[in-house]
């Protein structure tokens, strides 16, 4: 009986090591699994934005070319330097010239190119002789060439039941995903929120404020 | 009277008018410069501008925009291709790519699926790619990728989602997302974060389209 008590005991003491045991394995796998999760949304998010840094800042000047006021797009992009600017330290104001430090701005055509991009953004950096030469989006530029393509926000589409080209709200988004890009704000990729300009596609301006998502991405990169 | 005074005062209201237009058009006229043609080497370095498209996530929404779905190779290396690129500029005198892109002929080897009947006979088209050449500020011929796009090479097939432009070329529909490789799995290592960042949709579009057109691939896949 006391062998038997005691083989309980045993089998007890063995069954709680395993249990012990199991304990300490589910503890270090679910660990495991949340420095794996933790290290993958960091990861994620780190994709937001690029990295790198921009010369002089986020405080800069940008330049509009003249396309920007004949194709009718001044206010377009005076509300996507709008929505980066308030609510953060963002200050993309407006030059009448150009230096290493300024953003250009340019409305263009397709000319005979593919329709469906509706804008882009180019980071130059300067080289010893001055030149503004092509720059990696992940490296440390000088300022951005940023156009926006009228005959693509003027060709006719299907969006739901209606055929027609794109309207004001979703202009102004690309104008802000694009003004983003130049900010080194990156696609969001990981589909975190849809309360963000930089999502692909077309889509109205979430608002003429800077999203909760957006602002949080941009104080990730360059701080409060 | 009336000839002396009024078609006098015609012909000057006729040509001020004239006069007029032609200013406000070219008031109206970007600082847009020329269409240059640089001849490309290999090796070149690339570049990638990033930017917002018109995006499908699904396969079926992709080919529901699209004109053309193919399996085709292109005629000419890259090298030998129509290169299109067309400069803005600023007040500094330097020089941005403005549009920058491949005229890529190709020869159609099977039409996988067709909005109308009489594309399904076609044997060649010219799409545009996101890739092109451009002569930067320093001199040197670079290429640039709109989203780390990269230009098929004549020595493979691929499956094209292609939408009809205007201009009677086609463009890829889904831009990175509308071109695989028959043989090869596409995500090119190359081109850093814009491919990584569509390298996960790239993978799953790869495979749903494979296994859509598994039976009209076979022939190309052995």
């Amino acid at each position: 009986m006391k062998k038997a008590r005691n083989a309980d005991l045993s089998i007890f003491i063995f069954r709680g090591n395993l249990m012990i045991k199991s304990n300490i394995k589910k503890v270090i796998a679910t660990s495991l699994i949340a420095l794996t999760s933790l290290t993958f949304i960091s990861s994620a998010a780190s994709a937001e934005t690029f990295t790198g840094t921009i010369k002089d800042g986020v405080n800069r000047p940008v330049w509009y070319s003249s396309s920007v006021g004949s194709y009718g797009y001044t206010g377009t992009f005076d509300i996507g330097r709008a929505y980066w600017n308030v609510d953060t330290k963002a200050n993309l104001w407006k030059w009448d010239q150009v230096n290493n430090s300024t953003d250009r701005y340019y409305i263009g055509t397709s000319d005979g190119g593919d329709l469906d991009t509706l804008g882009k953004t180019t980071p130059y950096k300067i080289t010893s002789t001055g030149a503004a030469v092509l720059a990696d989006p992940n490296e440390t530029w000088n300022f951005s060439v940023v156009t926006l393509y009228h005959d693509a926000f003027q060709k006719k589409r299907w969006h739901g039941l209606t055929y027609r080209a794109m309207d004001a709200d979703e202009i102004r988004k690309t104008s802000a995903h694009e003004v983003g890009h130049s900010l080194k704000m990156a696609h969001n990729v990981t589909m975190t929120s849809l309360d963000t300009v930089m999502r692909q596609g077309i889509y109205d301006i979430p608002s003429t404020k800077i999203t909760t998502y957006d602002k949080n991405e941009f104080v990730k990169k360059w701080g409060y | 009277m009336f000839k002396k005074v009024f078609m006098p005062l015609s012909i000057v209201a006729v040509l001020g008018a004239g006069v007029f237009t032609y200013s406000s058009l070219q008031h109206n006229k970007p600082e847009k410069t020329v269409a240059t043609s640089v001849k490309p080497s290999s090796g070149m370095p690339v570049y990638i501008s990033e930017g917002d498209y018109i995006s499908y996530s699904t396969v079926d929404s992709m080919e529901n925009a699209s004109d053309l779905v193919v399996v085709a190779t292109p005629k000419k290396p890259f090298e030998q291709r129509k290169h299109v690129t067309t400069y803005v500029s600023d007040p500094s005198g330097q020089k941005f790519p403005e549009n920058s892109y491949t005229l890529t002929d190709v020869s159609i080897k099977k039409v996988l699926s067709a909005k109308d009947s009489s594309l399904s006979k076609l044997k060649s088209v010219s799409v545009v790619e996101n890739i092109g050449v451009i002569k930067d500020n320093d001199g040197i011929n670079k290429k640039l990728s709109f989203e780390g796009y990269e230009e098929m090479s004549n020595k493979s097939d691929y499956i094209l989602y292609l939408t009809k432009n205007d201009n009677g070329t086609y463009s890829i529909t889904n831009i990175l997302n509308g071109k695989f490789d028959v043989k090869a799995h596409t995500v090119a290592p190359k081109l850093a974060e814009a491919q990584r960042e569509h390298a996960s949709d790239h993978t799953q579009f790869e495979q749903q389209v494979k296994a859509k057109f598994k039976k009209e691939l076979a022939e190309y896949t052995n």
